[in-house]
Order: C-alpha cells, then sequence, then structure tokens
C-alpha cells in the first residue's frame, strides 16, 4: 500500500513541470482570454466589464469580421485538399520504388523546412511582383500581388509548397499496405483505379483524417505570410482571422475584442473538427490485422 | 507489360517536374542573391551575369549598429535553451505519464492532448498581459519558460508513444539490478529514446528558428531581435528595396536549418512518420 | 528503504530544479535592473535607445550624429532602432503600452491623441528647460503642436508640407501647361490628356494609403474646412454629400486613367518611388510630404517642378499640408530623461549636428537649422517652393487628432472606389454608417 502510494507520488513528481506549465501558460491564460473577451480591456489603462458587447459587435457591427472569416474558409478550401492531392500523388509514385528515391524526397521535404520563415515570404514578394521571375517565366501579365482575385491564391501557394510533412506521413502509410491485397484485387479482375478507391484509400483512411485535421489546424494558425507578403491586402482579400485579430488587438489596442474574436475562431475550429470526426465514421476504415 | 514500363516513366517524370517546381523557387533564391536588382527584376535566366557578393557584404552590415553577426547570435540564445529545455522537460513528463500509474493519469493525459486544439489567437493576447505583469516583456523569458515547463504536448505524445513500445520488463530488470526510477529514465530508457529526443530536437529547432510572430509581440529592442524580425526590418525600410541584399540575408538565414536537414535527414523522416509532426 | 527515499530526493530535485533555474533567472533580472540605478547616481555608463522610422539617407545622418554625441559623451551608448514606417505606429502603442518603448521616441504628430490615450506616456519637456534649449525654434509651431493638456510633450523635427512634384517633361510632352491646372477638373482633363499620349502614362502616382490616409482629409478640408472630427465631441465635421464629393472625385481619377490602377501601385504603397513606372518616368506627378523626399527620390532634376495642390471652385481653404514631419518626445519610463534631453539639445541646437542631418527630416524647425540649411543649399530648392507654398495657404485644419478607427474606415472606402467594388453612392452610405457606429462608441 505505501509502495503504490510512493509511486503515485513519484508519477505526480515527473508531470509537475507540465502541470505548472499547463496552469501558468496554457488554462489561466484561456481563462482570462474569455474573461477579457467580455470587458473592453485596451492596451493600456482601466478596463470594466461590458456583458456580451464585443460579441454583440461582432456579429451587427464588424463587416471586416465576415469578410475575414470568409478569407479564412477559401484559404482552408484551397490549401487542404490540393495539399493532400499533392501529397499523395507523389506518395503513391515514390512507393512504386523508383531511382533515386532519396533524392526525390529531400526536394519535396526541403519546402516544408523553410516555408514558415520570412525567409520565404520575402522570396515570394520577390518571384510575384508584377515585373517578377514567375510573370517573365509563365509570359503573363498577372498582378498576383496587387489584384484582390489573386493574391489569395499566391498566398495559398506557399502553404500548398509545404506538402512534404503530408507526403512522407503517406509514403509511410502506403508501405503498410500488404501487397497480397493487391494482387488478390488484381486475380478479382479489378483496374488500377478501382483498387484504388476499393483498396488503398480505405487503408490509408485513418491517415488521411489526422492530416486533414493536422493540415486544417495549421491553416488556421498561418500568420507570417500573410503578414509579411500582403499585409492582408489589397482589398482586405488576405486579411485571414489570424491576421485581423493580431491587428485588433495590437494595432488597434482593442484586445478585448479581439479576445472575443479569437473565441470566435476557437469555436469555429472545434465545429469543424468535430465536423470532420463525425463524418469520418463513414469513410476511415479501421483495419484491425493491418496496423501496428 | 510494356504498358506497365509505359507508366512507370511517365509518373518518373511527372514527379521531376513537380520535384524541380519544387525545389526551383529556392535555387532561384539562391543565384538572385548574387544578381544586380535590375537582373532580379528583369531576366529569365536562372544563373547571374556575374557573381556579384556586394549584396552579401552590405546586407549582413544591415543597420550598421547591428549587424546578422548580432542576429545569428540572438538566434542561437533563443533557440538554444528553448530546444534543452523542451526535450528535457519533455522527456520527463513524458516518462511520468507513460510508467506510472497514479490517480487521473488518463485523465491528465486527455487533457494535455485537448490543449493541442485551443488556437494560438487564443492564447497570445493572454499571455502578451501576463509576460507583461512579469516584467518580460522585451526579453527571451517567453521563449525559454513555456519550453522549459513542457508545453509542447505534441512532443510530450510522441514520446509517451515511443515509451509505450519499449517493453516494462527493461525496467522491471534494471529495477532488480537497483536501478531507482530516475536512474531508469537516464540509463535504460533515455538511450532507446534518443531518436524521439533528436526528432523533437529537430523540430523545435524548425520551429523556433521561423517563429515570426512571438518574437514581433515580444521583442522591441533591435539589439536582441532574432533573425526573422531582421529580415522583415530588411524588407520594410522605406527607401530603396535592395532585393539582392535581403535575398542573400535571406538565404543566409535559413542556410543553418539547409545543412541541418542534409546531417539527419534520417531522423526527420523518422519523426514525421512515427508522430505526423509538421516542419 | 533508504534508496527508495532517495530517487524520491532524486525526482524532487529533478522537477523542482526547473523552478530554480526559473526563479535564478528573474533574481538575475533584478540584480540587472539595480545595477543600472547605480550608474545613474555615478554617473557611469547610461545606454538610452532611440526610435525612429525613415529612409536610408535619414538613418545615416541620425546614426552619424548618435556616433558624434558618443564620441563627446563616451559613458552614454545610443541603441538606434528604426524601419520604415509601415507598422511603426502599432509597433510603438504596443511598447509605450508594455513599458519596453525607447526612451527617444520619434512619432507622427497625427497620431499624438492615441498615444496619450495610453497613458502619461512622455515627460514634460519644460522640467528640462536648462538643459534642453527651445528658444531657437519656430515658436508658432511649438504651439501648435509641442503641448497636449498644457504639458510640452514633445518637440518638432522640422517643417513640411505637402508638395505636388511635377516632372514636366512629361507635360511638355503630352503638350500640357502646367500652369493651367489650377481645379480638380483641369487635374483630370490633364490626366486624360496624358494617357491618351502614351498608355504607359498615368499623370498621378499615389497608393491607396497615402490617399486614404493623408490626401482624403486635406480634400475634405477644401470641401468643408473644418478637421474630419470634432475632437471634443467626437462628431462628424461633414455631412454625407461632402463625403460623397469627395468620394466622387477619386472614383474620376481611377476611372479617367488620371491614377495608376490600384492593384499595380498596391506593392509600392508608401514607398512610391520605388515604383518601376515612376523610375522609368511615365509617372508624372508624386503627392507627398516634403520629408519623404529624399535624394535619390527622382533622377530630374531639370525638370522637377513643385504644383500648386488642385482646388475645387468653391473651396473654404487650400487643403495643403503644413506641419512638423514628426516630433521627438522622451519617454516617462526613460531612467535618465536629463540624458535624454541634453541629446536633444544637441540634436536640435549643434551646428555639427545641423550640418550632419541636413534636410533628413525636412526644412529644420529652429532658425538657425534654417539658416545652416539655406546657406549650404542642404535642401532641393524645388521642395524648399513647396514649403514656401505650404507656409503661406496651409490649411488651419490637419486633422490631427483624428482617431486611427476613423482613418482606417475611410481608407477602407476609398480602397473600395480604387478598386471599383461598386457604386460610389452605396460606398459611401456604407462608409457613414461604419463612421456613425464607431464614433457612437467613442464618444462611451
Amino acid at each position: 500500500m505505501k509502495r503504490k502510494k510512493l509511486g503515485e507520488a513519484k508519477g505526480y513528481l515527473y508531470i509537475f513541470p507540465w502541470i505548472i506549465g499547463f496552469l501558468m501558460f496554457q488554462l489561466i491564460p484561456l481563462v482570462n482570454s474569455f474573461r477579457y473577451s467580455l470587458t473592453d480591456i485596451k492596451l493600456g489603462g482601466e478596463y470594466q466589464f461590458i456583458g456580451i458587447e464585443n460579441y454583440i459587435r461582432m456579429f451587427t457591427e464588424d463587416v471586416d469580421l465576415f469578410n475575414s472569416m470568409w478569407v479564412t474558409i477559401k484559404y482552408i478550401i484551397m490549401v487542404v485538399p490540393a495539399k493532400l492531392i499533392f501529397a499523395l500523388i507523389v506518395a503513391m509514385i515514390l512507393s512504386m520504388k523508383i531511382k533515386g528515391i532519396r533524392i526525390f524526397r529531400t526536394m519535396y521535404y526541403l519546402p516544408s523546412i523553410l516555408g514558415g520563415s520570412v525567409a520565404i515570404s520575402a522570396l515570394w514578394r520577390v518571384m510575384f511582383m508584377k515585373s517578377g521571375i514567375i510573370n517573365n517565366l509563365i509570359g503573363t501579365d498577372i498582378n498576383w500581388l496587387g489584384d484582390p482575385k489573386y493574391a489569395l491564391f499566391t498566398i495559398g501557394l506557399i502553404d500548398i509548397w509545404q506538402f512534404g510533412s503530408s507526403m512522407v506521413l503517406f509514403f509511410a502509410a502506403l508501405k503498410q499496405v500488404p501487397r497480397d491485397l493487391y494482387e488478390a484485387a488484381q486475380i478479382d479482375g479489378a483496374g488500377k483505379v478501382k483498387v484504388f478507391f476499393k483498396v488503398t484509400l480505405p487503408l490509408i483512411s485513418p491517415v488521411m483524417l489526422f492530416n486533414i485535421v493536422m493540415q486544417t489546424i495549421n491553416a488556421l494558425q498561418n500568420y507570417t505570410s500573410a503578414y509579411v507578403v500582403t499585409g492582408g491586402g489589397p482589398l482586405k482579400s488576405t486579411n485571414i482571422m489570424a491576421l485581423k485579430i493580431y491587428e485588433d488587438a495590437f494595432v488597434k489596442s482593442d484586445l478585448g475584442y479581439a479576445s472575443a474574436e479569437s473565441w470566435l475562431l476557437f469555436i469555429f475550429l472545434l465545429c469543424l473538427s468535430g465536423f470532420i470526426f463525425f463524418t469520418s465514421k463513414y469513410w476511415v476504415f479501421y483495419s484491425d490485422g493491418g496496423g501496428k | 507489360m510494356k504498358k506497365k514500363k509505359y507508366i512507370r516513366w511517365c509518373s518518373f517524370i511527372l514527379i521531376t517536374v513537380i520535384g524541380i517546381c519544387m525545389i526551383y523557387p529556392l535555387v532561384w533564391m539562391f543565384f538572385a542573391s548574387f544578381k544586380t536588382n535590375e537582373e532580379i527584376n528583369l531576366a529569365v535566366n536562372l544563373l547571374p551575369e556575374h557573381f556579384d557578393w556586394s549584396g552579401f557584404i552590405k546586407g549582413w552590415d544591415s543597420s550598421g549598429q547591428y549587424t546578422f553577426t548580432d542576429f545569428f547570435i540572438n538566434t542561437f540564445v533563443i533557440v538554444v535553451p528553448t530546444v534543452l529545455f523542451t526535450v528535457i522537460s519533455c522527456t520527463v513528463v513524458a516518462y511520468g505519464f507513460a510508467r506510472f500509474s497514479f490517480k487521473g493519469n488518463k485523465l491528465l493525459f486527455g487533457v494535455m492532448l485537448s490543449t493541442l486544439m485551443v488556437p494560438n489567437a487564443v492564447l497570445i493576447i493572454p499571455r502578451y498581459l501576463l509576460f507583461r505583469d512579469f516584467g518580460w516583456l522585451d526579453s527571451y523569458m517567453p521563449f525559454w519558460m513555456p519550453a522549459l515547463f513542457a508545453c509542447y504536448p505534441f512532443f510530450i505524445y510522441q514520446e509517451v508513444q515511443f515509451l509505450r513500445g519499449i517493453p516494462k520488463e527493461l525496467d522491471e530488470a534494471a529495477k532488480i539490478d537497483g536501478c531507482n526510477s530516475f536512474q531508469i529514465l537516464t540509463r535504460i530508457l533515455i538511450p532507446i529514446l534518443k531518436p524521439s529526443m533528436i526528432s523533437i530536437c529537430i523540430f523545435q529547432t524548425i520551429w523556433t528558428w521561423n517563429d515570426f510572430m512571438n518574437p514581433l509581440i515580444y521583442i522591441n529592442s533591435v539589439s536582441k531581435y532574432p533573425l526573422s524580425l531582421a529580415l522583415r526590418m530588411g524588407l520594410d525600410v522605406a527607401a530603396s528595396t535592395n532585393w539582392n541584399e535581403i535575398m542573400s540575408m535571406a538565404c543566409v538565414s535559413i542556410l543553418p536549418l539547409v545543412i541541418m536537414f542534409f546531417c539527419l535527414q534520417k531522423y526527420f523522416v523518422e519523426g514525421i512518420a512515427s508522430s505526423g509532426l509538421k516542419g | 528503504m533508504k534508496k527508495k527515499y532517495l530517487s524520491l530526493f532524486m525526482s524532487v530535485i529533478l522537477a523542482i530544479s526547473s523552478v530554480v533555474v526559473f526563479s535564478g533567472c528573474g533574481n538575475a533580472d533584478k540584480g540587472n535592473k539595480t545595477d543600472g540605478q547605480n550608474t545613474e547616481s555615478s554617473d557611469e555608463q547610461v545606454t538610452l535607445r532611440f526610435m525612429w522610422w525613415g529612409d536610408d539617407v535619414r538613418h545615416q545622418a541620425t546614426l552619424d550624429v548618435i556616433e558624434q554625441y558618443e564620441k563627446e559623451h563616451p559613458n552614454v551608448k545610443i541603441e538606434a532602432e528604426y524601419g520604415g514606417y509601415d507598422g511603426y505606429f502599432e509597433k510603438l502603442t504596443t511598447q509605450l503600452s508594455g513599458g519596453t518603448a525607447a526612451d527617444i521616441i520619434q512619432y507622427n504628430a497625427n497620431t499624438v491623441s492615441d498615444l496619450m490615450a495610453i497613458g502619461d506616456v512622455f515627460v514634460n519637456l519644460e522640467d528640462y528647460a536648462d538643459i534642453l534649449d527651445t528658444s531657437d525654434f519656430n515658436q508658432e509651431f511649438i504651439k501648435n503642436f509641442s503641448y497636449y493638456d498644457d504639458k510640452m510633450i514633445a518637440l518638432p523635427t522640422g517643417i513640411n508640407g505637402g508638395i505636388w512634384l511635377a516632372n514636366t517633361a512629361l507635360f511638355d510632352e503630352a503638350g500640357i501647361d502646367a500652369e493651367t491646372i489650377k481645379t480638380w477638373e483641369d487635374f483630370i482633363e490633364a490626366g486624360k490628356t496624358l494617357h491618351e499620349v502614351n498608355e504607359e502614362y498615368y499623370l498621378f502616382n499615389i497608393d491607396i494609403e497615402t490617399l486614404g490616409k493623408e490626401l482624403l482629409g486635406s480634400i475634405m478640408a477644401q470641401i468643408t474646412g473644418e478637421d474630419l472630427i470634432n475632437k471634443d465631441t467626437m462628431e462628424m465635421n461633414f455631412t454625407k454629400e461632402e463625403l460623397l464629393k469627395a468620394f466622387t472625385l477619386i472614383h474620376d481619377m481611377y476611372e479617367n486613367n488620371v491614377i495608376e490602377p490600384a492593384a499595380d501601385s498596391a506593392p509600392y504603397a508608401l514607398k512610391l518611388n520605388t515604383n518601376p513606372k515612376w523610375i522609368n518616368h511615365e509617372l508624372a506627378v508624386v503627392y507627398g510630404a516634403t520629408s519623404n523626399i529624399f535624394d535619390g527620390y527622382y533622377d530630374f532634376q531639370d525638370t522637377a517642378e513643385a504644383l500648386d495642390m488642385p482646388q475645387f471652385e468653391d473651396a473654404k481653404e487650400s487643403g495643403i499640408l503644413y506641419v512638423p514631419p514628426q516630433m521627438l518626445a522622451i519617454s516617462s519610463k526613460c531612467e535618465h530623461p536629463e540624458v535624454a534631453a541634453d541629446f536633444l539639445n544637441y540634436f536640435y541646437n549643434d551646428e555639427t549636428a545641423i550640418n550632419t542631418l541636413k534636410a533628413c527630416r525636412s526644412l529644420p524647425a529652429t532658425e538657425k537649422g534654417q539658416q545652416i540649411c539655406e546657406e549650404n543649399g542642404y535642401v532641393d530648392p524645388v521642395l524648399v517652393s513647396a514649403i514656401d507654398k505650404a507656409g503661406e495657404t496651409g490649411t488651419i485644419h490637419q486633422n490631427l487628432y483624428t482617431p486611427t478607427e476613423v482613418v482606417e474606415i475611410l481608407q477602407d472606402g476609398v480602397e473600395k472606389i480604387a478598386y471599383n467594388q461598386g457604386n460610389v453612392e452605396s460606398i459611401t452610405d456604407d462608409t457613414m454608417g461604419l463612421l456613425e457606429e464607431t464614433l457612437e462608441r467613442l464618444q462611451k
């Protein structure tokens, strides 16, 4: 009995740093964030409790907020599927045991490491200028960064460009698919396309789910490229939620209101992942034999 | 059989083309740093007409008072402790979760995982105010402290998974040999955990190195700027935008990450494949 | 059993070592602070931070002055913190409220009410009157711009006028006589003519930021003869019809290709001189403040001319900008305000400093500064003529106290017009609605 108590105490001791960190840097800020969202706190000076006024303002006055939500949704719809499709195609080709796989893996993965840096955002600004290399290469005269029609796409390209990590995950999942399943399907006379949809896709669907959720969270958090490359413009066409919250908080000094907005984003994220998990019942296939 | 070969060739060409598109911007950036401003804007050629080092020399001097030497040092001062704190604290906490049964273990583990879902945007404002009250603004504490207190649930999760894969019999054997619980961790488990710990180091290095939002909010003095802020400063100096200087410094600033990637490639792939971390 | 306790002990050590490290750091921090206080009394090393925005010319000149001052005062180290204006204001407000702002701060005169809303962020310079001599300044300027709540919080760095800098070579090519451009109608006609001569040509080089945040205020002053907002009551000083008139003007300029399409000029916002069209002499007139026109901004010295600002026929006042380019203040968090004041005194009144700074912050606001600059020809004659014009007819209403939120809403409206997002009337309606809601909130 005593021994067990001692074991318990030790367990708590080892996780003690996390408990402190969780309280100080996560739980208390989370509670405070909600508390602030009910006040008119600014960067300086006193503040007072104003109830749900910030939330009312969000839905009645702030046109920009709807724009930012819409931009964020567009961004996710554009980036996440594109990323996953590229990742899957490349992973499948690589799993065909092609020569030089290491070189390819390096080529595809390198952007994922660098993509989040200011350096790449700076590069994008130079490459996508109207007189820049991209227009010169493909012979167009498009205003990639100045035209509201293209700006979000241009920013999204940075994100799509970083499909390497999803690819590595797919690649690992594809390796786990037992060979004999393919052979069995082929003996049954199924074509390549059918094999892909009936055998491959179901077997990698758990990884697919994981990738979708992670990439969605990542896309929601992305901030650097929109800030550095376009600064939210032109015409607020790249003013994603993360950027709007930052600006309301630290430019307009409206911390209380920005907190309320961040909760809207949080709830949106929860609904979205809830939705994805809910539908996953219907398309994610958990094999009991093939897994680890 | 002929058809199969044909498909293979097509696939090979396809991924080569995509691969070149992927890598082209980086190669272009490298060569652009040797070009003149006019060349960057107008020429389609990948290679510069002359290799011109002035972009590097002028760019490195940056503001005059502070050079990229300072910004590199600052970045290291942020990154190295953050990475060390993270790997140590996460390993210890993961050990606690994976090897000890105590009341609420499962619950706390669940709570820890659920913090993954909280977007950064929600925490950034209260954290800013908290750190302001602590007097931590314009210092590196906002980077070091969360690392010291294991605020990276993903890493803990990854290590717990790894530890669960190590048979408990190993611990028992060590216990019989007279090791205490801490010695079991340092002598038996850490050597086995090494690949997982290295991948944590790698990813934390990348994240902290590339981090832009946190320095933007917490660091004010140019003398304390990390590379990300220094690059951004170079971009917005109003007068003349010297793209070759910016491209040179952009290249230099990501060079350590590229070198690290080539040296530790094996761990990268293992790290992602085992936990799904994003670079 | 002993071993068990030993291992428990070890775990405790490990777990709380983190706490020890943490508190250790905290102590070290406090240690530094007391060090800082000691130096104050013993007059040893003093470090000040000086924060400004500008261009390369201004950066270099200011750095040189800092170096000179440091040479004369070996115990003082001044850390420079500078960049472009993009993002400067947000950085400043965050730092002031976080208590981490620089000791010497450059700010834009029209942001003063937002800055002072944070709290008592600047020291009263009159407290340091024995160190910092302000007698040589243009007293009119000091009276108008230095005081806030009866405290002298800052000093102007110079005299700034709005300039319509024209490349008359393009006018000649299109057969336009610059002298005949008096009204906005003339201006638009000239723009049409120029664009017809060559499709690549546009009359007016301006970006949406400058247009919406600065020029719109001037245009509105012509229409109403008032500031945009009454700073005491926080009410609008204009009607919907008046705003519509201004917005229609902006719409017409884009519609008739007087201004380069917004999408093309957007990447050069606040850096009009980096627009390739400007460099290639395809844009005829740039609007800006004289403080922003630096060496190398334009290269057509022989054909450069400062035009008059176009007017409405029934304009109530000129609308011409005539303000200090920036103000310099000392943070109330500064630990050595007397050293900072001494540096400012050097910065403004020392001849070497004036000769180093030249006109990098427009024409100086001090008698001696102006004299030295004029004698040595430090100021571009075109700029001098613009400043003279502005001095004669400059508007009284410079919109110094317009809240940022209001400026943002107006700029959003201008941006929508520039990108042709709907007709002018509905954009005006939307803008008025947003302004009313925001002002209602601010009035509370």
